[in-house]
């Protein structure tokens, strides 16, 4: 959704507005309707926009590429940490870098959002504003620009590890697959996934509940990290019906460029912030998020400032100590640190010394808590999709180096530079063979984006490998695919393409052959069928030019642009008319004006045939229905659906209990008392002297007589001097009726 | 009835042969979910039941074409 100023300039301080003005050259005479008019023209004017964005300070443009970066919105501390990683700013005047945001604010550059004050920024150190560009203002906006960081490069050693774009849009697409196989994971009424269906995704991608391990690293928690992940890179969508569903079909995001993917899947981790790197110390620690996510944000502007060297390597602790130079005393995971305030001393010798103090300390806190987080954070996400090559030494990561796809990713400016990625068609090798057997080998540093989205969708995998990834040709996978819409040609065209040589034979007629088998049943969603009242008047029309397929006698299958002749229509898409009657002894009729082609058939399912258009349900009828495994509720729906007037209760209880449902009843022959003034009613259930003649009591007024002591009781009765009447005065039935 | 009725989103079944549809009427678990069979080789599918009779066709070893129309 795009975002303007207009709707919040109103709401801004007139002195801010005065400022904000500056940059589309107003000044502070003017009056506050002028001042909003003022930058409100100069963000319609597409020439000034790009003037005034070209006059902004490289740091005040890299305070818009980042909010471009993370989608048009950035909480206030993140941006911050974001400005400082990339080492282009104005130097520390004193304390907390607030004025870095609020610069930005009086320059006009952004605004806070979900706020009655767009001008208000929260003062806290923990606290965080959310803040906002218009989006006219990012539009010119490119990526943003660092300083080098001050880091030499180092002889690697050690094991190193790295992973191909291919083998991770296996990954990917394995966990997509996953999520579609499940039809989506059911949410909590909270808006999170249910656990059970969490657990079901872990075992569905033989996650461990610890996490999953890749060459060595352990990730964490991967099905909260992927899911967050995709939910904030917009590959994922809430139902209505309380779903999480894929937004698009895994074949769809693995056909994007391997470099695409990449980028929209660091999004996701960028804005996350319920997943963590390592292990929890406990669930206090950054409990919202909001610290791994200026983390983050300051770990890939480090790496945007790498001096870019493909073949250099890096130490991960000089890398941490350059990181830390720039955010080290403004940032860590949990409460940021706290500058010394001085208030002890005035003396500057003093001073100096509380903040060398100080900057010991927050340096030794930092290597405890940040630096093996920021381990964490290279041994996962950005070793998982392949931005970084590990150096592993004695089982510690001793360095990296930024990958051809970490390059392209954290200096897109490059990407012209860059080898094409592989496809088919420019290769003189092929992307994979076919054997055989059905077996296909992909070569992972030879097939392209779409080619793997093609073999995910036609074939199954059977196993992936550094260099490999094997895939089967089944009927199974092969129907999947024509069913997805390639033609029997394109897949073969396809899959000669791509090994670049002939499939064999037998490969061929086994095709040929799945995709015969498809034809030989249609189903068919939403046919149009043209219903005569004889084969002649059905051949009459055709002679007449009607386009269609004779499927029975009667009745013709129109062809999709078939003009339809003067017909009564029934659209089975639409609730079917309420034309039926029941009885409460289950006599159902039916007043067929127009018959449509499903209400005998499914009446036939639950009731006897009696006469033409009645049918009698019976406990026999319903109990033969409900053995193949209907349920009662397809009987209650047809009946509720389309039963005027509507079902009669008696019957709708008889059909529960024919179907199972048990109702409480009882019936005996008793004696009864009727005693209604309560007070009489408790002495005479409580009287030492009357107990033996009850049977028991229903509250508030029956009691029930043994029936030897009814004579006695009588006489008791009598001996009370009570007038006892013979009948119960009850409501009958039919007169007083509820 | 003189004007033909046109029946509109009808969900159907086709077979290649009247065997494959005798089978799927013998089979209860494929049968609940078929109507009036309107000749030997076509029936109308319960309306909404469409998704339940192509994962029991699945079941049973079919691979049957979906189609909209």
């Amino acid at each position: 959704m795009p975002r303007y100023f207009d709707e919040d300039l109103p709401r801004v301080g007139a002195d801010k507005l005065k400022k904000m003005n500056a940059l589309w050259g107003g000044n502070n005479k003017m009056r506050k309707d002028d001042g909003i008019a003022c930058i409100s023209n100069g963000l319609k004017d597409h020439q000034k926009v790009r003037a005034a964005v070209a006059n902004l300070k490289p740091w005040e443009r890299n305070a818009l590429a980042l909010i471009k970066r993370m989608g048009g919105t950035i909480p206030s501390h993140t941006l911050k940490i974001g400005i400082l990683a990339s080492g282009l700013h104005p130097p520390r005047s004193y304390g907390y870098r607030d004025d870095l945001i609020e610069h930005l604010l009086h320059r006009g550059l952004l605004l806070v959002t979900g706020s009655y004050s767009p001008d208000y920024l929260e003062s806290y150190s923990y606290r965080s504003s959310l803040l906002y560009s218009d989006e006219r203002l990012l539009v010119p906006i490119g990526q943003p620009e660092c300083l080098p960081l001050e880091i030499r490069p180092i002889q690697p050693s050690g094991e190193a590890h790295f992973r191909r774009p291919s083998a991770i849009a296996l990954d990917v697409m394995g966990i997509l697959h996953a999520i579609e196989n499940m039809g989506g994971l059911r949410l909590t009424q909270n808006g999170t996934v249910r656990v059970s269906d969490e657990a079901k995704l872990r075992k569905a991608m033989r996650w461990d509940e610890k996490g999953m391990e890749i060459e060595g690293f352990l990730f964490p928690n991967p099905v909260h990290a992927w899911l967050s992940a995709f939910g904030y890179s917009d590959l994922l969508q809430k139902t209505e019906g309380g779903l999480l569903v894929l937004k698009e079909s895994p074949e769809h995001f693995a056909s994007r460029p391997f470099s695409e993917q990449i980028r929209l899947l660091l999004e996701g981790f960028l804005r996350m912030d319920t997943w963590w790197e390592a292990s929890i110390k406990n669930s206090y620690f950054d409990n919202d998020g909001k610290g791994r996510s200026q983390g983050r944000m300051a770990i890939t502007m480090a790496l945007t400032a790498l001096p870019l060297n493909p073949e250099s390597v890096y130490s991960i602790r000089d890398f941490d100590k350059a990181l830390y130079q720039r955010i080290g005393e403004d940032f860590a995971l949990d409460y940021p640190p706290n500058r010394p305030s001085y208030y002890r001393s005035t003396d500057a010798a003093r001073q100096k010394q509380e903040l060398l103090q100080w900057q010991e300390t927050t340096r030794s806190d930092w290597l405890k808590q940040e630096f093996p987080w920021l381990v964490g954070a290279f041994t996962t996400w950005l070793y998982f999709m392949g931005l970084v090559e590990l150096f592993v030494d004695n089982g510690q990561l001793a360095g990296f180096r930024l990958t051809d796809t970490g390059r392209v990713t954290f200096h897109p400016e490059l990407a012209t530079v860059t080898p094409e990625e592989p496809s088919a068609q420019t290769e003189n090798q092929p992307a994979w063979v076919v054997q055989p057997n059905f077996d296909i080998i992909a070569y992972l540093e030879r097939v392209s984006a779409p080619q793997l989205a093609f073999l995910e969708r036609h074939a199954e995998r059977t196993a992936s490998h550094k260099h490999t990834a094997h895939y089967r040709l089944t009927r199974e996978s092969v129907y999947r695919g024509l069913e997805s819409g390639t033609k029997l040609e394109e897949l073969v065209h396809i899959l000669q393409t791509g090994s670049q040589a002939e499939l064999a034979q037998n490969v061929l007629v086994e095709l040929r052959e799945w995709a015969g088998l498809r034809e030989r049943i249609l189903l068919r969603r939403e046919a149009r069928l043209l219903e005569f009242a004889s084969p002649h008047a059905l051949q009459t029309s055709l002679e007449q030019g009607l386009k269609g397929s004779i499927v029975a006698g009667r009745f013709l299958l129109l062809e999709p642009d078939a003009k339809v002749p003067e017909a009564t229509s029934i659209d089975y898409a639409k609730p079917l008319p309420k034309n039926l009657t029941a009885t409460e002894t289950g006599l159902i009729g039916w007043k067929r004006i127009p018959s449509d082609l499903v209400t005998a058939a499914q009446l036939d399912q639950w009731a006897e045939v009696t006469a033409d258009d009645s049918w009698q349900i019976t406990r026999t009828s319903v109990t033969k229905a409900l053995k193949p495994g209907k349920k009662l509720t397809e009987l209650l729906d047809l009946l509720n659906n389309r039963l005027k007037p509507s079902l009669p209760p008696l019957l709708d209880l008889a059909l529960r209990s024919w179907a199972g449902a048990s109702y409480p009843i009882e019936l005996e022959s008793v004696i009864v008392l009727r005693c209604r003034p309560e007070k009489v009613f408790q002495v005479l259930i409580s009287s030492p002297l009357m107990i033996s003649y009850w049977k028991g009591y229903i509250y508030p007024d029956l009691l029930f007589v043994e029936r030897e002591q009814l004579e006695p009781l009588r006489e008791r009765l009598q001996w009370l001097g009570w007038q006892i009447s013979e009948r119960l005065n009850i409501i009958p039935i039919g007169k007083h009726s509820p | 009835m003189t004007q033909p009725v046109l029946h509109k989103n009808l969900p159907l079944i086709e077979v290649a042969d009247a065997l494959i549809l005798d089978d799927l009427y013998a089979d209860p678990q494929a049968a609940r979910h078929l109507l009036a069979q309107l000749g030997p080789t076509v029936a109308v599918v319960a309306p909404g039941e469409m998704d339940n009779l192509l994962m029991r066709l699945l079941k049973l070893g079919h691979t049957p074409k979906v189609m909209e129309a």
